[in-house]
Formats: C-alpha cells, sequence, structure tokens
C-alpha cells in the first residue's frame, strides 16, 4: 500500500532529513516509526501528506505515485489519508463537532450524512457529550481525541500520526493507543510515529527505526531499543 | 454546487461572528477610510463650487463711444448673444447706465457726486454690453471676437483690458487647482488602498495557522478562499453603511458653515451627497470590495502553499 524507493530529502543548503530510505508497508499493518530528534521521523510523515517532496526517490501510496503530486492534487490525497498531529491542529473557532465535520465538508458529502456520521465517530472517542464545546474548553487528551475522531471520518485507508501521544500524560496516552488499536482492527493501515517506549513494547507491533535519516532496523515485531 | 455555497457562506457567516473583535477593527479601519475618503470629496465639491462662485461674478463690460449708434451696439449684442460661448449678455443704455450710477451714490449718501451730475446737463456715460460666459476659460473667444477692427469706430479702446488680466488670472488659477487636485486625489487614493490592503492582510496573516491546517485536512484553496473573501465582503457592506450612518449627520452640522463660506449662494453639502449617493457610495462599495478580494487574494497565497 505505501512504497517508498530509494528515498531522499535535502533541506537547503545542506541539511539532509532523509538518505535513501526503503520502506513498504502492506495495507492494514500497524507501524510504529521510532528513533531520536531529528532522525526523520516527521519528514517522512509530511512527505507521505505531501507537505513536502522528497529531493530524490518515489512514493507511491494505494498504487498512486504521489513523488511529483501538483498542489491542486493534495487535497485529493489528504482526504484520503487520516492525519493525527502532534499538536492536534484543531481549528480553535469551531466547536469539537464542526472540527470533525470539517473533513467531511471538504469532501463535499451532505449534512445530513455529516449530521450521522459525525456523532457515532465522537462516541468512539468518547467526546459525544462534548462536541458543543471549542477546542480551548477541552483537556489535551480530549483535544487529540477530536483529532482522531477528524482522521478517522472519512474512513481512510490510511492514518498517519505524529506523537499522538507527545505531550499527555500516561493514561491518556493509553486511552489514545487502544482508540489507535481498535482503528487498526477495522482494517485500517496505521503508521505512527512516537517517542513512547511503554506503548511500542506493550502493542508489539512492526517497529521501524530511523537514525540519521537512515532505516536502521525494521522489526515485524520489535521493541523500541534506543 | 448548493451544498458547497451554503457552506461557503455558513462559514463566512460564522468566522465573521466568531472573529467578533478581528471583524469590528478591520470594519472600523475600512469605515474610517471610507469616511475620509467621502470628507475629501466634499472638500473638492466645496472647492467646485468656490470656482463657480468665483466664475459667475466674472463679466466683460463693453463701453461704447459717445458717436456710437444703437442700431450698431444690438448688432454686436446680437452676433454675441449668438456666440457658443456666450451665456447672457446685457445692454445699458446710457440712460440705464446714469440711473445705475445715480441709485448706487445715492444708496451710498454720497451727495458731492449726484450734485455734480445735476450740474451736468449732458449724461456723461457711456451705454455698454455686459457679457457672460458659460465657463471662465471662454471669455478669451469673445475678446477675440472683440478685438476685431471692424469695431474700433464704436468701442471705447481699452474698455476691457483690465478684465482681461482677471479673467487670465483666475483660468490659471482654476487650471493649477485642477491639476492638483488630481495629484491629491491619487495621494489619496494610494493612500486608502495601502491601509485598506494592510488591514486585510494583517487579518489574514492572524488566520494563517487555521488557513494551513484546513489545507492539511484536504480542503481545495477555493473551498478556504471563498469564506474569506466573502467575510471581506461582509466587511465592505458594513463599513460603507457606518460611514454613511456618521456621514449624513456631521453634513448636517457643516451645512451652516457652508452657507457662512459662500456668503449667500448657498452649497447644499446634504443635498449633493443625496442626489449623488448611488455614484458616491456605489462606487466606493464596488472599490472597496474589489480591493478587499484581492487583498485576500494575495494576502491567503503564501499559506495556501501547503
Amino acid at each position: 500500500m505505501i512504497l517508498l524507493e530509494n528515498i531522499s530529502k535535502i533541506y537547503r543548503p545542506d541539511i539532509t532529513a532523509l538518505k535513501s530510505v526503503n520502506l513498504s508497508v502492506e495495507p492494514g499493518e500497524f507501524v510504529f516509526l521510532v528513533g531520536q530528534s531529528g532522525a526523520g521521523k516527521s519528514t517522512l510523515l509530511k512527505l507521505l501528506n505531501a507537505e513536502e517532496r522528497p529531493t530524490r526517490g518515489r512514493i507511491v501510496i494505494g498504487g498512486w505515485d504521489i513523488t511529483n503530486i501538483r498542489r491542486q492534487e493534495t487535497a485529493t490525497l489528504r482526504r484520503q489519508i487520516g492525519v493525527v498531529f502532534q499538536d492536534f491542529k484543531l481549528l480553535p473557532k469551531k466547536t469539537v463537532f464542526e472540527n470533525v465535520a470539517f473533513a467531511l465538508e471538504v469532501c463535499g458529502e451532505p449534512n445530513h450524512k455529516i449530521n450521522t456520521i459525525v456523532p457515532q465517530v465522537l462516541r468512539i472517542v468518547g467526546l459525544e457529550e462534548k462536541m458543543k464545546r471549542f477546542p480551548v474548553q477541552l483537556s489535551g487528551g480530549e483535544q487529540q481525541r477530536v483529532a482522531i475522531a477528524r482522521a478517522l471520518v472519512h474512513r481512510p485507508k490510511l492514518l498517519i500520526a505524529d506523537e499522538p501521544t507527545g505531550d499527555l500524560d500516561v493514561v491518556t496516552a493509553k486511552s489514545i493507543v487502544d482508540i489507535l488499536s481498535k482503528i487498526n482492527e477495522f482494517g485500517t493501515t496505521l503508521l505512527v510515529v512516537t517517542h513512547n517506549r511503554d506503548i511500542v513494547n506493550m502493542l508489539k507491533r512492526r517497529v521501524v527505526t530511523l537514525e540519521d535519516g537512515t532505516i536502521s532496523s525494521d522489526k515485524k515485531t520489535g521493541k523500541y531499543f534506543i | 454546487m448548493l451544498v458547497s455555497l451554503t457552506r461557503v457562506i455558513t462559514f463566512a457567516a460564522q468566522n465573521f461572528w466568531r472573529n467578533f473583535w478581528l471583524s469590528l477593527v478591520t470594519i472600523s479601519i475600512i469605515a474610517l477610510s471610507f469616511l475620509s475618503i467621502n470628507i475629501f470629496i466634499l472638500a473638492n465639491a466645496l472647492v467646485d463650487n468656490a470656482i463657480a462662485a468665483v466664475e459667475q461674478k466674472v463679466n466683460v463690460t463693453v463701453n461704447f463711444k459717445v458717436s456710437a449708434q444703437e442700431k450698431d451696439m444690438f448688432s454686436i449684442r446680437d452676433r454675441l448673444t449668438a456666440m457658443p460661448e456666450v451665456s447672457g449678455v446685457d445692454y445699458i443704455s446710457k440712460q440705464a447706465a446714469l440711473e445705475r450710477f445715480r441709485d448706487k451714490h445715492t444708496r451710498e449718501n454720497d451727495t458731492g457726486i449726484t450734485d455734480s451730475l445735476n450740474e451736468l446737463e449732458t449724461n456723461p456715460l457711456n451705454a455698454s454690453l455686459i457679457v457672460r460666459t458659460h465657463s471662465v476659460d471662454q471669455y478669451p473667444a469673445v475678446l477675440k471676437f472683440l478685438d476685431q477692427g471692424e469695431f474700433t469706430s464704436i468701442i471705447e479702446k481699452n474698455s476691457y483690458d483690465d478684465r482681461t488680466n482677471l479673467i487670465d488670472k483666475i483660468s490659471k488659477l482654476k487650471e493649477k487647482i485642477k491639476q492638483g487636485g488630481i495629484i491629491i486625489n491619487i495621494f489619496f487614493a494610494l493612500i486608502a488602498l495601502l491601509i485598506v490592503y494592510n488591514t486585510i492582510k494583517i487579518t489574514i496573516y492572524t488566520r494563517k495557522d487555521e488557513i494551513r491546517i484546513m489545507k492539511l485536512v484536504g480542503a481545495t484553496n477555493w473551498f478556504i478562499r471563498l469564506p474569506l473573501i466573502l467575510e471581506s465582503v461582509f466587511y465592505s457592506v458594513i463599513a460603507i453603511t457606518i460611514s454613511i450612518l456618521v456621514l449624513f449627520p456631521m453634513l448636517g452640522v457643516i451645512q451652516p458653515y457652508a452657507d457662512r463660506l459662500f456668503d449667500g449662494q448657498a452649497f447644499d453639502v446634504l443635498g449633493f451627497f443625496s442626489q449623488n449617493f448611488l455614484t458616491i457610495f456605489g462606487y466606493q462599495l464596488l472599490a472597496s470590495m474589489a480591493l478587499n478580494i484581492l487583498s485576500s487574494f494575495i494576502a491567503m497565497g503564501r499559506y495556501l502553499k501547503v
């Protein structure tokens, strides 16, 4: 489903974020992407979301070669991928409901469908009671759950998450990971960047380790060993 | 299509309301720009009116020689009246001139002059023509006509030379005011344009993170642009309404001062804005909307490159 062939990313003038990375992720897989800060994890996710373009190499997602994706096509790509950001990236002037609904509105979904699906998804992440609140009225964990709900609501086949538990306490982080696991059980491919050793070791999923822009290890049921 | 349109309007209204203070500040600045432009328009109208008032007071008096025959004088009058530049010609006969002269000095209680007149057996004053044109810059055509050699035997030499000088001065002054007005107008329009452009730019800048998030969630550029553009149209409509609501009571206050300025030749400032309402405010609204849309479009461009 995801294929990265010989990917390099160099930021001007001479900062190399990724060096000849080869990675293949099958549909339905749950992959942790680990590594120290500056190893190139976030850059890799940005390449998948077309926030950045690779300097060299080829990226294919679901058969679509997005290596040189045109700016006008990025919206179409992003509507097929769910993204969860470390800093949540919620729209501050929209309510919880509206933030989640926005992902469907950009796809042109009709209102009656939005009014049915959004409460269902908010129920899954446990925020049904808070759908009229604004992000500022929620805790960090709740905001992250809204972000997950937004990433899920259009039923993407691929969900990528950048440090989804980064700023959260242990209990909240665990609840977020439970939700992610549940999503994966429904067949969604997950690519999760994390620093959380406990969660990686507990779930025993595939672990890809990045070091200085290259993949130093790729274990099917790996452990966090940096 | 209808769903998208409804969403664009809903988002624009929501953004406007939920960013109330930002909207208020933006509207206030645009409304102040409108108000300044309208005050400037008022100043322009007052200057135009002042020039027109001066022009009305200018005329050319043609003094005839004592020997001039009435039929020749009437012939000149008729030929002048037929000129397209001429708006009116008054013939003042010797007798009428004497009566006017006597009236004037009697009103001023100048008994010395009136007594001297009584002592004279003949009327010392000449018949004359008072010629007015539509515009001050049309007098040279009249003067050229009068300078023809055929009239030297009946028109007093240099009878209108003093006026020539005055007319020339007024004509030049009017031209200078016109040129200066154009420069000031352009300068003022540029300032208003820059203020509005920067206000919209700052408004968009404060929303840059929001725009970026929308892009990352899969919104197309137009899905992001249209509500923000529509919001900037709201700014224009509300700002022009506020400026009208402030301007008209202000005109009521200004009116007595305008009356005093023109000393009897009243300039109806309220009437001027009422009669030209659609032209003045319609063009301002259209220009502001176009400027706001363009400013939003340009300001958003860089944040959409995600």
